[in-house]
């Protein structure tokens, strides 16, 4: 019995701290402070096991919220901190349970619904020690000696805009409040619903509508002295040159809209008091629609000194001078006029004038046809002749030709390419009979693309099959045939064969003698046999 | 003999009980007992059931510490000498054996399987009780006692064992030689230390059964026992080979019981001053259960 005793003494007193044993696992951190068994009733209450009105003696922020109905904490239905606030689970344990998580916390619950840009930010964007302005937490904050309130609590934030956001109109707008102009979308620019027409002295008219309201309302030194300020009120608007800069420094006078509008600067209202047409240089053709800084470019650019002669006074000359000589007017209107640079005026009867007047099939083509090439504009070539535009599909045919310049009007005309002038009979081959009548293709074949004029085989063979089997290998076609037609009109077989026709012979058709054999698929002309009997039976003769 | 069967039957009946009612509780509270402890208190509908202090967490630790508090009467029988004549201390022993493995089991469950701090402490405590007890069990059962449970002394164990010798010689004319055979089977350990001792208790017990069977077959052979006195000569045999056992561990055996009582019984004291603690505190702080 002695020693069970002393094992007991050991077991409660030795092998674990009697507080170990008494509660239920240890306090959170923030609840630290609070640990030790003279410390449980602190937070417990002997009888009761809701511990909330223990919490809220301490808690005195969330008290005051619970009884104004203020926050996520004065819209609970029920009061129950344990019900949340768990302890005795760990020092590592967050009392704080987000719902799902503190990233998608519904901030409804807490009376101030996120919106916009808000729902982007992270928690401690806003939830900042700099932020806080309720004067209880800040009064809290500085009773806890043991934890920095300040960094971690959600509470003390105001709901007013200027409690987290700098007042950038500087105090300007005291009388109104920010969700007049601006809602949580974007801070950057004021609601679509302020109308600048109805709620200021300054309508907005034409480009005016489209600007930045930086570009009139800038960003100044602040004139309460603190930082950079926008500024939306006071502004001077009577006079345009209140924003803008008078480029025409007072030559035209301060009313800027006798010439120009509300649209744009860039264009100058030619009906209204400013009218071009009464200038030294009235605007006619394209120069009507030309963007005034098109030509008015320099520094006093609406007091040009110009003589406005000379197109290329504005104009870059295009041709690189190439039509300036010094025999010859030289203008540019001698081709272009004011109503475009295309096309030009210059047509084929101006082409007369130059070294190649177009005739023939020339004078339908598209300038562009043959004064354009590699994509850029060519007006002079030297030699001129056609190859400048013509590729020669003759290869190395005509060589004696090609010494000459002009070489292809040796056959052809401009009016057509087929329309040759050619003569045949100055070749080796005139063309008699049928042979005029046929196309050029028909003898003159393409070898390798190249059609062949040059050289060609005149031999009846080239083109003609030899129906005869070679039986008149030894003779010319011309013996029998001529071109005239093919068919042989006399041909005298007393002179020309060594059978003279003669008797009933003479009466007989040519296919009874010469008949098709199907050896040599043709008719047979040669040899034929002829003695009598090669043809005749002794009974065929009659006396 | 009648009367221990029946209380077999009882507690039986009783482990079924718990049984079932233990895997209907973890069916039903698997999800909430799988949670981690630091998020169940989320769980609010659960945690009201089986939480410590939930519904029927709360029950199971009333009926734990319930049963805790009827363990005692095993000590308040043993102790108080005017209780010496209700049942048998063996019987008794057998309750006191089922509370404590009962008792911290479902302490497990009311603390939903959290064993930190106050109850953390109680219950590994309660579990070296129950281990010790097991151990304690064993040791109990080696130290011969007579029919209401008390220790023998070594006369009486000496004299047991005569009778037994003599109940072989006379009823079932075993010769000598085979009785001091059969004795030798029983080695002499003089002069060995307590835990080899307790070493060779635990061979013995091992070992017995063999040893039984090989001399049963060789004595049925050679002396023909018959039909109707095979049970009494297998029970006169088995008697007088553990007898003479745990006469030679006696020593060892109640040494190691007497001090046995050290683990055991202040880590029992410790439970009940910490269970009585643990209850005292809940209900000051207001957790009544139902009531």
């Amino acid at each position: 019995m002695r020693f069970s005793f002393l094992g007991l003494l050991v077991f409660l007193f030795c092998s674990l701290r009697l507080e170990a044993q008494l509660s239920p696992g240890p306090l959170a951190a923030p609840h630290a402070h609070l640990s030790g068994l003279t410390n449980c009733l602190t937070c417990h209450t002997w009888g009761s096991k809701d511990l909330s009105p223990k919490c809220l003696e301490c808690h005195t922020p969330i008290q005051t919220r619970i009884t104004e109905e203020l926050g996520f904490h004065g819209n609970l239905e029920e009061l129950d901190c344990l019900g949340c606030h768990i302890d005795h689970l760990d020092r590592q344990f967050e009392m704080i349970h987000w719902e799902p998580s503190q990233k998608d916390f519904d901030h409804i619950q807490t009376g101030y619904e996120l919106e916009g840009k808000h729902l982007m930010l992270n928690c401690g964007e806003c939830h900042n020690r700099d932020f806080i302005i309720s004067e209880d937490i800040l009064e809290y904050a500085r009773s806890q000696k043991t934890a920095d309130v300040l960094s971690t609590t959600f509470l003390g934030l105001g709901s007013e805009c200027a409690s987290c956001h700098i007042d950038v109109h500087a105090k300007e707008f005291l009388d109104q409040t920010c969700d007049d102009c601006h809602d949580e979308t974007n801070w950057e620019t004021a609601r679509v619903d302020y109308d600048h027409d109805f709620d200021t002295n300054f309508p907005l008219r034409g480009a005016h509508k489209i600007l930045d309201c930086e570009k009139c309302h800038t960003t100044t030194q602040d004139a309460y002295g603190d930082f950079q300020a926008q500024r939306f009120s006071g502004l001077n608007y009577t006079l345009c040159t209140d924003c803008h800069d008078d480029e025409h420094k007072g030559s035209f006078g301060s009313d800027c809209l006798k010439c120009h509008t509300e649209n744009t600067f860039k264009q100058v209202e030619l009906t209204g008091v400013f009218n071009h047409q009464r200038t030294r240089y009235p605007l006619v053709g394209k120069h009507i629609n030309v963007e005034c800084e098109l030509c008015h470019t320099q520094k006093d650019r609406y007091n040009l000194t110009s003589s406005f002669d000379q197109c290329s006074d504005c104009h870059a000359d295009n041709h690189e001078g190439i039509f300036q000589k010094p025999d010859r007017d030289n203008s540019c209107d001698q081709c272009h006029s004011v109503r475009g640079f295309f096309p030009p005026l210059f047509g084929v009867i101006e082409h007369r004038n130059t070294r190649f007047e177009l005739d023939g099939a020339h004078l339908a083509q598209p300038c562009i046809f043959c004064h354009e090439q590699d994509f850029e504009p060519v007006y002079q070539w030297e030699p001129l002749n056609c190859h400048v535009c013509h590729a020669t599909i003759h290869g190395s045919q005509f060589l004696d030709y090609q010494q000459n310049g002009n070489w292809c009007e040796s056959c052809h005309r401009t009016s057509d390419w087929s329309d040759l002038t050619f003569d045949h009979s100055a070749t080796f081959f005139p063309l008699t009979g049928k042979h005029i009548e046929m196309d050029c293709s028909a003898c003159h074949i393409s070898n390798m693309e190249i059609i062949q004029y040059e050289d060609t085989d005149t031999s009846c063979s080239k083109c003609h099959i030899d129906v005869h089997s070679q039986q008149f290998e030894e003779q010319s076609c011309k013996d029998c045939h001529s071109t005239e037609k093919w068919k042989i009109p006399e041909f005298d077989h007393f002179t020309q064969t060594s059978f003279s026709l003669d008797g009933q012979h003479e009466n007989l058709e040519c296919g009874q003698c010469h008949k098709f054999e199907p050896k040599l698929n043709t008719i047979r002309f040669k040899p034929i046999p002829h003695e009598c009997q090669d043809c005749h039976s002794f009974g065929d003769f009659k006396r | 003999m009648i009367r221990a069967k029946f209380h077999n039957y009882i507690i039986i009946l009783l482990s079924l009980l718990i049984l079932t009612f233990l895997v209907l509780y973890s069916i039903q509270s698997l999800g909430y007992l799988n949670t981690p402890v630091e998020e169940r208190y989320l769980l609010k509908d659960q945690d009201a059931l089986y939480g410590p202090s939930g519904l029927y967490g709360h029950g199971v630790g009333f009926l734990a510490a319930f049963l805790m508090f009827l363990l005692w009467f095993y000590i308040i029988r043993k102790h108080w000498k005017r209780l010496r004549g209700v049942g048998r201390l063996s019987q008794w022993l057998k309750y006191h054996m089922w509370f404590g493995i009962v008792a911290p089991l479902l302490a497990g469950y009311h603390a939903a399987f959290k064993f930190e701090g106050l109850i953390g402490v109680m219950y590994w405590a309660m579990i070296a009780v129950m281990l010790s007890g097991i151990v304690g069990r064993y040791l109990y059962g080696h130290i011969p006692r007579r029919r209401d449970g008390h220790e023998m002394s070594m006369k009486q164990i000496n004299t047991e064992r005569a009778s037994k010798l003599r109940s072989l010689q006379m009823e079932f004319g075993i010769s000598p030689d085979d009785i001091k055979k059969f004795q030798g089977l029983t080695p002499q350990l003089d002069g060995i230390g307590t835990l080899l001792s307790l070493y060779h208790l635990a061979v013995f017990d091992v070992k017995r059964r063999y040893q039984l069977n090989q001399i049963l077959k060789d004595f049925e052979t050679r002396y023909g026992v018959s039909q109707q006195n095979l049970i009494f000569f297998k029970e006169t045999v088995e008697k007088q080979l553990v007898m003479s056992q745990r006469v030679i561990v006696l020593d060892a055996v109640s040494k190691v019981f007497h001090w046995w009582h050290v683990i055991h019984k202040p880590f029992a004291y410790a439970i009940f001053i910490v269970l009585t603690l643990h209850i005292i505190l809940t209900i000051s702080f207001g957790f009544t259960w139902i009531f």
